[in-house]
Formats: C-alpha cells, structure tokens, sequence
C-alpha cells in the first residue's frame, strides 16, 4: 500500500480519467492471470475489458485494506473468470491435459520439477487456484485474502494442506531418492 | 523426514515451472485504454450539464459547512495525543476524515481521540499510511486494554500484557514471549481523497497473527487459563440444535461447529500452561423446545450452565503442528413422528490425554409423551429418553467409539449398544465429502417422502449480531441450498421490556419488518434486491422471535462471499404515553412548557411546549405540541401519533417533516393525551456470509 499508488487511486476517484494509469501499471498483469486460468487468448481478453470497465465504474467505492489495488482487480477478474467457467465449461483451466496424468514413476529430479504441473493438476481445482495465486502470480498472503475473501489465516493454512497434497502426491510417485522428502 | 513444514524445494519447483507471462495484445490493449476513456469521458459529462446548479449549491452548502465545522471545532475539540498538530475533522458515527496535510511522514504515531471509545492510532511511515485500532489484541483484543506509544523505547507497549508493537504494528516475538497477544495490531481500513484520509471503524482488521511454532521455545509458563475458558466458550457458543417441523414430521439436528475456532491460539496456551497433572474442561448446554407451531421452525437456543477447570497440561506436550483443529462435526440428523414437546441434553467434554484432545458428546433426548414406545413395543416401561455417547480424536476428527441406549421411567438403561474402532469418520473439512454425506442423508430422506431441504454446513455459518444499545440480536440461522435456490434463515430476537411490547397480544406485535438488501463484493453489478418473506412471530423466553426466510438467485452461488444488509424496523408498537394537563386558568394564546420524555427503547423524543392555539366553539381546543428529537442515539423517530380521549385522531404524521402537531382536544380538566410512536433504526444490522462452492 505505497503511497504513489494510493496517490493513482486517489486521482482516478477524483478524475475517472486518471484511471487510465492504473490500468497501464495493470492491464499486463491481470491479462497474465486470465490467460494462465483460462487458456484462451480471446475470452482472457473479455475478461480484462470486463475487469477494468467494472473496476472504473466502481472505484469510488474502493477502500485500502492493507492491501495493493491489484488485488482488487485480481478479485474482480476472479469473480468473471468463474463466471466464464459456468457458461462455458470448456474453459476449465489444463482441460487440454489428462485428470490423471501418466507420470514416469522413476523420474529424477530435473524431471520431476518439469512434471510438477502434470502432478498439480490432479489435485482439487481449490488447491491449485491457491498454489497458482501464490507461485504463479507471487501475491502475498494478504493480497491472496482479499481475493479470496478470507483471512490471512485461512489462507495460510489452505497453501499449507495445498503443499500438503501436493507433496504425498510426488512421494507416492518417487517413493526413494525424492528430492522434496529430503530436509535441506 | 523433513519437518512438516519445509516445502522449500517443493516451492523452488512450482517458480520454476511457473508458465511465462504473456502480454495482451497491444492492439486489443489500445483498444481497451480507448474505450476506458469513453467510459471516463462518460462519468464526466453529467457534472458538467449540472454545473451551474452545482456551483450554486456548493456555494451555499460551503457556507452552511463552513459555519457548522467552526462550531464544531469550537465545541468539540478533538484529543490528539503524540499528534503535534490538532486534527480538524468531521465525524459521522462509524467513520472520520482527516486532512492527510495535518499528518506528515513521522517516526512517531499520532493518536487520535474523537469520542469516548473512538480513538486510534495513525501512522505515516514514510508515506505508507497504517490506521491501528487503539485496543490491545491481547486476548483476541477483548480485554479492555489500550496501548501506548513509549518513545523512549521507541515502540508500542501494553502495559496489561507487557506485549510489544513497532511503529508498524508487528508484535516483537522477541519482547512478548509470553505471547498474550498472538498477533500484530489490528487496523481499520480507510480511503484517501482529495487529501483528505477517511477511516472507517465499523472494521476491524485483524492483524497478523502468528503461529505457536514462530514462538519456540521463547514459550514461558503461564498458569493463567482464562483464555481456554474463552475459548471453549465460545466452542460451546456453536453448538446448535434446531428442530424443524414440516408436512407433520419432526426433523432435529444438531451441529457442533469447531471451525473458526482459534486453535493455534488455544493451542499456544495450552502448551503454556505450567508443568504437570493434565487439563480437563467441560460443559453442559441444554434448552428444551415445543413443537405447538404447526409447520413453523421453532428454534432451541442451547446455553451453558455448567463449566469447570480442573487441571492443567503437561508442558511440551505439543510440539507438533496442529494446522487446524477446524473439523466439523454433523452429530445427528433425526427424522421423528411430531410430538408436543421434547428436551435435549448435551454435554460436551474436552479431555486431554495422551497427547489427544478428545472431544465426549452426549445426547440425551428426553421424549416425555412416550414417542418412542412405539419403537421398542416390547418395552413395558414408559420410555423418557435416548441417549448417545461419542468420543472423538480433535486432531483427525474421526469418531473413535459410540453408544447409545434408552432410558425408561426408572432410569434403568435398555438395549445398550456400544460399538467401537468405527470406521465412520465425522464429517472432516473437504467441501466434497460434506456435501457426498448430505447428499446421502437426504437421498435417505427423499426416499421417505421428504420434501426438505437439507441444510449445508459447508455454507451454513452461524452469525450472530447483537445490538446492545437496541437490545435486538440477528442472527443467520442457517442457510438451505438446492440447486433451484438458497434460503437464509434470519430470526430477530426483540427484548419486550426495551420496547414496550405486549407479549399478551397474539401475535403480540403487527408486524416486524425486516428490510434486507444484498451487497455484492466489490466490483461486482449490479446489486441484487432481494424479496422476503413475511416474518413469522413467535414468543419464546420472554423474547419475541421472528424468522426470516429470503430466496436468493440460482446464480447467488458463483459469488464467492457476499454481504447482506439487514434493517430492522419497529413499527406500531403499543407503545403509548399518556399525559395530563391542566386547562384551569388557561386561555388561548397560553402556552404549557413542559419536559416531557417519550421514551423509545433506549432513547426518546420530548414534548418541550403545548401551545393553546384557539378555542374550537366545539367544547374542543386546537392545541399544538412541539416535539423534539431528543435522542443521542441513531435511530429516526419516523411518525408520531397523537390521540385524545375524545378520541380525534390526527393519525400518523411523519415526524421528519414537522416537529409541530396540531390536535383537537376536549376542554377538560385535566384533558389526556395519548401518544403512540413509530420509529426505524437508521444504522442496519450487517450480516456476512460466506459462500463456498
């Protein structure tokens, strides 16, 4: 919550015009996100229009919750990315893959960091929307709690299970000579 | 094995094969910045066709302000505290704007006092604004503790728990090792405008909080266990029962809801308690519901009579993670012939043993009209009661052994079933698994010709808001969820002698309106209105209940938490007041002045003057009665009716547009008024509730 972008906010409340900085500091970020959810070009593009044509609209009623303004947006495009889910559920993320990736059992570790993602994707999607939220799009657990509407805490401890499943999930693939079984 | 939480390497993997950034189109993003402009272009131009008014109203408005700020400032001089410079403000009840130029950066706090109960802390660290609630988290910030800024130490200090906070509020870990605080100081949020900063105190941001791990073995014993009593009880507030009746069948279920409960926390004073013996707490809750409402919802609204301490824990005990101790548990679901009355008894036990909490629930179901004779015919005995027994294992929240029996007339036990080693797991936090067993239970259900509605845990969170200045509690009963719809189930608990209710009446009071509106998250259009149904009145306890049961929109569900506002209105309450005055010695033109309070709840209106204004002819006089709006409090006096004994009725008159009431009143000695008062609630109650998907 630095003050040069509660200084952005602060102009775009007074002149709607002003707005238009935020959206250059966001329009890349959040078009990023929407792109890795839904896996089209086209509908990730909808989605940022959807996002900042609302986040211009309703930036008066925008309050500081300890948090950066691109959380805001990120829960706003959130919100639309689901809703884009329930009308076409073709748009659910990593369709193009297997539910059940066939994994090499004897992988080593060079490999298995490359099949990570095949791994994740068998887990629920609400654990891989906390992993992607937290290592794909590097957001702070504050920032990841306004978006998903719950606390810090809560959050804490849905990456901690997500981790959790996510780790027994590459032990029962490589059960000797695991890299993430190892302490450091 | 690595310690449980070192997902390190796990984490390094996940960076690394994070998929690349990809950039919008610059073609579609011009086109986007193009068409933001419009719409920037858009909100403009309506201020621009009123500008003429606008500048004239300002103008004016800007004088009024002007006059009522001076006075203000004049009157009611706000405190400041480390705060060099005095902090001109405008404070409506809930929020407070302060013009940021007054607060430079600093390396020391400013503190703010507006009312008695309404300070707090501002800090601008370098341009980084941070607004800190000015009580101590101690204690999960219950405790009526304040903290203060010691610049000698060059930090904030709590003097009731010795806790320490930097000028950022983070809780030094090193300096408050007896860890009475878990967490930094908590903040309200606030919005910045036109220089001008405005905070908002009806939130209260919790700050972050830290885990029994991050303290080490900094942990120092601490025999205090008044914060486990806290806590249980407020485990033991989630208990809940509720008894629904429908189409002639007699449903019961209860609940215990452990999630949100703050087991880091408990667990942190746990393991601080001193060194030996082991630690057992315990309490009872009972109520007892009738079921004499055909096809209503009657509530049982458990309480706790029963706690006690009797030890303490062994110290390092629990060194390992407790992630979360969250688990819900859907005790029973009972579907039963309707009979007139019926008690249930729980008891809940918390035992730590062995290094396991287990968690003894015990249900006596007490059935007086001899329901289930029925069942065991074989039984001579009249039987009163049922009774279950479970143990369960807090950590894996899995249901360790289980047995139930009935009770006859002469307390002798019969057909006592105990099982043990089950298999059957309560129902554990993953979303699919809660909704898998319900789905199963009401399948069972459906096939019985049910039509109900099963009630989700996974949506159903309680909350409860209680207003002490109103004496009204409203609570989110429970919330009913199908594919089709959602129900939420408000009841709004009314104290009579507050209000003047007669509870003689039945239903004791017209009409209790609840006026409910759904605020979307941010971002989100357009809001809903929502529809309600009629309150339904019931008495209970001395209390008058009403339920509230909305619909929402099928698509209510893709949204991931919601706000619902919920206003109370009061209205026709018999709630008069008679007066006497004198007409001897008086003529037209005279007038009685008079300091005569109407109380309304907890505030009032007063009659300040009674002003003969003419003499009919008609053995009547037309008399004008000032009222004043007396009250301090936040609620609008909305219509005010006066009747004579005559009785002439001037009928309801809203009292926003007039403070003056002419009537007709018999030229008598003494004449009497009655006065019967209408009143809405300006400040609504705020419910949240959480969805998941």
């Amino acid at each position: 919550m630095h003050i040069d972008e509660q200084m952005l906010v602060e102009r775009a409340k007074n002149d709607p015009a002003e707005f238009i900085h935020l959206y250059n500091r966001y329009v890349d970020v959040i078009f990023a996100y929407a792109q890795r959810e839904i896996h089209d070009t086209q509908t990730a593009q909808d989605i940022v229009s959807i996002t900042f044509t609302i986040a211009l609209r309703k930036i008066s009623t925008f309050r500081w919750r300890g948090t950066s303004f691109g959380a805001w947006l990120y829960k706003i495009a959130r919100n639309e990315i689901r809703k884009q889910y329930n009308r076409n559920k073709r748009l659910k993320p990593f369709t193009d893959l297997p539910a059940e990736p066939k994994l090499d059992t004897q992988l080593n570790q060079h490999q298995l960091v490359a099949q990570i993602r095949q791994i994740m994707v068998t887990l629920s999607e609400r654990d891989q929307e906390i992993l992607r939220l937290c290592y794909d799009e590097a957001l702070s657990h504050e920032e990841i709690a306004v978006i998903l509407s719950c606390s810090t805490r809560n959050v804490a401890v849905r990456l901690h299970r997500a981790l959790t499943r996510l780790r027994a999930k590459v032990s029962h693939l490589q059960e000797e000579d695991l890299p993430y079984a190892t302490s450091k | 094995m690595p310690p449980q939480n070192d997902f390190s390497e796990l984490e390094e993997a996940l960076k690394k094969t994070t998929p690349p950034p990809t950039r919008m189109n610059p073609q579609a993003k011009a086109q986007l910045r193009q068409a933001l402009l419009n719409e920037a272009e858009m909100k403009k131009r309506p201020f621009f066709t009123q500008i003429q008014t606008l500048s004239t109203l300002a103008f004016l408005g800007g004088i009024i302000l002007l006059f009522i700020f001076s006075l203000r400032i004049f009157l009611n001089q706000p405190v400041t505290g480390t705060a060099d410079n005095a902090a001109t403000t405008s404070y409506k009840g809930q929020s407070i704007t302060l013009p940021l130029d007054q607060y430079p950066p600093s390396t020391t706090p400013y503190r703010i006092g507006i009312e008695e109960g309404v300070t707090f802390w501002l800090i601008n660290d370098e341009g980084t604004l941070h607004i800190f609630n000015s009580w101590s988290p101690m204690a999960g910030g219950k405790e009526p503790c304040t903290y203060s800024w010691i610049p000698a130490n060059n930090r904030f200090e709590d003097p009731c728990s010795g806790d320490k906070w930097s000028l950022t509020g983070q809780l030094s870990l090193e300096h408050s090792y007896e860890f009475w605080s878990n967490r930094d100081l908590d903040q309200h949020p606030f919005d910045v405008r036109k220089d001008e900063i405005t905070i908002y105190f009806e939130e209260n941001i919790l700050g972050t909080i830290y885990y029994p791990t991050e303290y080490g073995s900094k942990a120092a014993p601490n025999t205090n266990a008044d914060f486990i009593v806290e806590q249980v009880n407020e485990l033991a507030s989630r208990w809940l029962s509720e008894v629904t009746s429908k189409n002639g069948w007699f449903y019961s279920e209860s609940k215990v809801w452990l999630r949100g409960l703050d087991s880091e926390a408990l667990l942190a004073q746990w393991y601080d308690l001193q060194d030996g013996g082991t630690y057992q707490t315990s309490f009872i809750q009972s109520g007892t519901t009738t079921n004499d409402l055909q096809d209503q919802t009657a509530i049982f609204n458990g309480y706790i009579y029963h706690f006690t301490i009797d030890g303490i824990l062994e110290k390092g005990q629990l060194d390992n993670e407790y992630e979360d101790l969250g688990t819900r548990f859907l005790l029973n679901r009972l579907k039963q012939e309707t009979e007139l009355s019926s008690e249930l008894i729980a008891s809940m036990h918390v035992v730590y043993e062995q290094g396991k909490f287990i968690l003894t629930v015990q249900l006596e179901h007490i059935h007086p009209s001899g329901l289930l004779n029925d069942q065991y015919p074989d039984v001579d005995n009249l039987i009163l009661a049922e009774v279950s027994t479970f143990h369960i294992d807090l950590e894996t929240g899995k249901m360790l052994d289980f047995s139930h029996f009935i009770k006859n007339e002469s307390d002798e036990q019969i057909r006592v079933v105990e099982v043990t080693n089950l298999n059957l797991h309560f129902i554990e936090a993953p979303p699919s698994e809660v909704l898998e067993q319900l789905a199963q239970v009401e399948q069972l259900l459906l096939e019985q010709e049910s039509t109900t509605v099963i009630t989700t845990p996974e949506s159903a969170q309680i909350f409860t808001r209680n207003d002490v200045k109103f004496n009204i509690d409203l609570s989110i009963w429970d919330v009913r969820s199908s594919e089709s719809e959602s129900q939420m189930n408000i009841v709004a608990i009314v104290d009579p002698d507050v209000w003047g209710l007669d509870l003689s009446r039945t239903p004791p009071q017209p009409i209790l309106p609840i006026n409910s509106s759904l605020i979307l998250p941010e971002g989100e259009s357009p809001a809903y209105q929502i529809g309600y149904e009629s309150g339904i009145p019931f008495e209970s306890n001395g209390s008058l209940e009403y339920t509230l049961i909305p619909t929402f929109p099928e698509n209510l569900a893709v949204y991931d938490r919601f706000t619902f506002e919920t206003a109370v209105e009061l209205h026709n309450l018999n709630h008069s007041h008679v007066l006497f005055f004198d007409f001897t010695s008086r003529q037209e033109g005279d007038s009685w002045d008079t300091n005569i309070i109407l109380p309304l709840g907890h505030a009032g209106i007063r009659i300040s003057n009674i002003f003969w204004v003419r003499d009919l002819g008609n053995g009547n006089a037309e008399i004008r009665i000032t009222v004043d709006n007396s009250s301090s409090e936040a609620f609008n006096i909305r219509c005010l009716q006066v009747e004579t004994t005559g009785p002439v009725s001037n009928g309801c008159r809203e009292f926003d547009s007039t403070s003056s009431f002419l009537i007709e009143v018999p030229i008598t000695t003494p004449a009497t008024l009655n006065v019967r008062s209408t009143i809405q609630i300006l400040e609504p109650f705020v419910l949240s509730w959480e969805i998941q998907e």
